[in-house]
């Protein structure tokens, strides 16, 4: 809890990063993020997560392909 | 001389607040990508975003095991509402469909041309309600309000309905 009563959104330090992007991409987000009830940021950091995870298992993929080849 | 533009089209920024532990990985990844962490996670955002339009269709004609078994977690009676409520909105689709492109595109835009627009809409505006107070409420299960709410979007953007 902070001072002010409202729970942090991270436990740990946290800071804003700000990502360049089509003004179509950012009106996307904001809808897709209204629908789900989230701001902004929350689902933003969502897909980027997810993104992160899809990258990660791609690799892992490309890693096992090129040992089976081996 | 001008420096050349990022975007060929116009561009904004999107600001998300995150840990700093990731915000460090993502400039680690980045640098190691030789890209700044702005372009990295573009990339990743436009990625998912891609991922999440590609499952739409899937969505939009869900495999009976997948939508099945999200449906197995409800109780009877969320799973009857869910039932009722994808009824309704696939035959709000049929009606969408049946409507000429030329009036779609108009109602897309905001503005209405014939009654039967003006009562698809109505019944979209109905639906919307119904998955905001009852829907979205009472049912507990993300896989299911995201194949429902993914729909509900694709209805209201094509009708001009607010979200």
């Amino acid at each position: 809890m902070s001072i002010l009563g409202r729970p942090k959104k991270w436990p740990s330090w946290s800071t804003y990063m700000t990502v360049y992007v089509p003004v179509d991409l950012k009106e996307e987000l904001a809808t897709r993020a209204a629908v789900r009830h989230m701001s902004l940021s929350e689902y933003t950091v969502n897909l980027i997560l997810r993104g992160l995870d899809a990258e990660k298992a791609e690799e892992v993929e490309k890693s096992g392909k090129a040992k089976e080849a081996q | 001389m001008a420096r050349p533009r990022k975007l060929s089209e116009r561009g904004t920024t999107v600001s998300a607040y995150v840990p700093l532990s990731l915000y460090s990985k993502f400039q680690r990844l980045a640098k190691s990508k030789g890209l700044t962490v702005s372009e990295y996670i573009y990339r990743l955002i436009a990625e998912a975003v891609q991922k999440e339009k590609a499952s739409v269709p899937a969505v939009a004609d869900p495999p009976e095991d997948v939508f099945r078994e999200a449906l197995k977690s409800l109780e009877p009676l969320d799973r009857e509402r869910v039932l009722l409520f994808m009824k309704e909105l696939e035959e709000a689709e049929g009606r969408l469909a049946r409507l000429r492109p030329d009036d779609i595109k108009l109602a897309r835009a905001g503005r209405l041309t014939s009654s039967e627009v003006e009562n698809v809409r109505k019944t979209v505006l109905g639906l919307k309600h119904t998955y905001e107070r009852t829907i979205k409420r009472s049912v507990r299960a993300p896989d299911v309000l995201d194949i429902i709410g993914e729909r509900l979007l694709e209805l209201m953007k094509e009708l001009g309905v607010p979200v």
